[in-house]
């Protein structure tokens, strides 16, 4: 069945403006005021992709539409999780992330046909979809954190950017078995379904290339311990970087069409 | 003893970096010739001092803080690679010259309805590779669809393709199974996997086939590099909240 859109955007809309409500309420300090916003930007952004999934009868990540709408209702609980947890600040930029990662589903693409194609028909495919997406959005909060851990300067900088690093490394260590775990699902789903594990598939030979810069990241920091924060924090934007590579350029790019190609 | 470990982390930074490269060089090549890129002989000596440099930290206990869960992620990693080689064409080139036993190359079976068929055919040509040590035998074929929607678009979506299909060993029928998307065969050392079909007349089907060899170690390498990656990287932290939350549950 067609998923209802009108309805879906609707909603999406409403997520929108509450997350940029909680995202303008946190900067301005009113922290109780952004928390409300945030949370209700949360439940809307949950009940979109319940209809979503009603509407399709199948967990609607085959698509960036839900891909975007998942990835943006993930980032309320992320920040909870991350403050309770990790001792991970950032609720304004988590809200403001939130209102952009909402941005393509409600403006650019479309939900998909409500019908699945026979290969996506498994099991695997929620735990997969769903562990790289938790990873994703981990995964980009730590390059913001690395991000403000490069632009820290001054008398004391070195001190704020070695402890915002910290936060990047605690959120990357969240990350990292989640993408492992998307990867080796990924794998054994394409064994399952096509016959093998690995078929350097644009989309597979991307997603290693991010495992593998994140591998190295620890590697880096294993190797250069908290001497050069820095240096692990420029490892972790790029990581970063190679995440939105991933999500968007290659699965909107012709150049990159493979087996992953209906993702778009 | 510290220098060689040093000298090992160095490597292994490097193979990290260059195979990163090299990934996404290979996605722009496209599938087909990533996967020449990948199998080509400098990869595959790359890919064998990759599995001897992860085996030495693994041996000499190089890893940093000598973490069990990187021991075992690294340990998951040699798994895959060795699984991959002993499933590759060239270990299957390398058995054939060494023992005589030959194991086929992946292919396509087309298998009519109540005909047995034991060729295996090239994927691109159609023609013959070599001969499975068994048969199988289409019973029936279907293309499921989903309910017509409300909204009468025509025909409806298809839902799976199924193939009925006996396994037949000297005359005798030794198994039938229904092979469909994500619901494979595996028999005889082979997997046979629901590929294309006759979209005029349903009286055939074509099931890809593969050898099963290296899958074992390849997937018991994934369970190993998972269990691995998590010990390694939320054991700590873990460990640290759990014990906080029970001196905060004592006091």
């Amino acid at each position: 069945m067609a998923p209802d859109a009108p309805v879906v955007h609707a909603l999406i809309y409403a997520a929108m403006l509450a997350y940029l409500l909680a995202g303008v309420a946190f900067i301005s300090g009113r922290r109780r005021w952004g928390g409300a916003f945030h949370a209700s930007g949360f439940v809307v952004a949950l009940v979109a992709f319940v209809v979503l999934w009603g509407r399709s009868e199948h967990l609607p990540l085959q698509g960036l539409f839900g891909v975007f709408l998942c990835l943006g209702a993930l980032m309320y609980p992320l920040s909870a999780f991350c403050r309770r947890f990790l001792g991970v600040e950032g609720r304004a930029g988590d809200a403001l992330i939130g209102f952009a990662l909402f941005f393509p589903a409600a403006f650019v693409f479309k939900p998909g046909p409500g019908d699945l194609m026979p290969a996506l028909q498994s099991p695997l495919m929620g735990v997969h979809v769903g562990a790289y997406l938790l990873a994703y959005a981990v995964l980009f909060k730590a390059g913001i954190q690395a991000c403000k851990a490069l632009a820290t300067r001054g008398d004391d900088g070195r001190g704020r950017a070695a402890s915002r690093e910290l936060d990047a490394f605690k959120l990357v260590r969240l990350g990292f078995p989640l993408l492992t775990l998307g990867l080796v699902l990924g794998a054994v789903w394409g064994s399952v379904a096509w016959g093998d594990y690995w078929q350097w598939d644009p989309k597979e030979l991307w997603s290693l290339a991010m495992w593998l810069v994140y591998a190295g990241y620890f590697q880096v920091r294993s190797m250069s311990g908290a001497r050069r924060p820095r240096l692990s924090a420029a490892i972790a934007v790029v990581g970063a970087v190679v995440v939105v590579a991933t999500i968007l350029w290659v699965n909107l790019a012709r150049i990159f069409a493979g087996l992953h190609s209906y993702a778009a | 003893m510290r220098e060689l470990g040093r000298a090992g982390r160095w490597l292994a930074l490097c193979a990290t970096g260059l195979l990163a490269v090299l990934s996404v060089a290979g996605a722009f090549l496209g599938d087909a010739r990533a996967a020449e890129m990948f199998n080509s002989a400098p990869l595959a000596v790359f890919w064998v001092a990759l599995a001897v440099l992860l085996l030495t930290a693994i041996l000499w206990r190089t890893v940093p803080g000598r973490s069990g869960g990187v021991l075992v992620a690294l340990a998951g990693v040699v798994l895959v690679l060795l699984g991959g080689m002993w499933g590759s064409r060239a270990a299957s080139a390398v058995l054939a010259r060494l023992s005589g036993t030959h194991r086929l190359s992946p292919g396509i079976v087309v298998a009519v309805k109540g005909e047995p068929s034991d060729d295996v055919l090239d994927r691109q040509t159609a023609q013959p590779t070599g001969k499975l040590p068994f048969s199988l035998k289409l019973l029936d074929f279907r293309v499921v669809r989903y309910p017509p929607s409300a909204t009468g678009e025509q025909p409806p979506a298809i839902r799976n393709y199924e193939s009925d299909v006996a396994v037949i060993r000297d005359g005798r029928e030794v198994a039938r199974r229904v092979i469909s998307v994500n619901h494979p065969l595996h028999f005889g050392g082979y997997g046979f996997y629901q590929w294309g079909y006759d979209a005029q007349q349903l009286r055939y089907t074509v099931l890809l086939t593969r050898s099963d060899a290296g899958r074992l170690p390849v997937f018991a390498g994934f369970a190993l590099l998972c269990a691995g990656v998590f010990w390694a990287c939320w054991k700590r932290p873990l460990w640290a909240f759990l014990t906080r939350q029970g001196r905060q549950n004592g006091a």
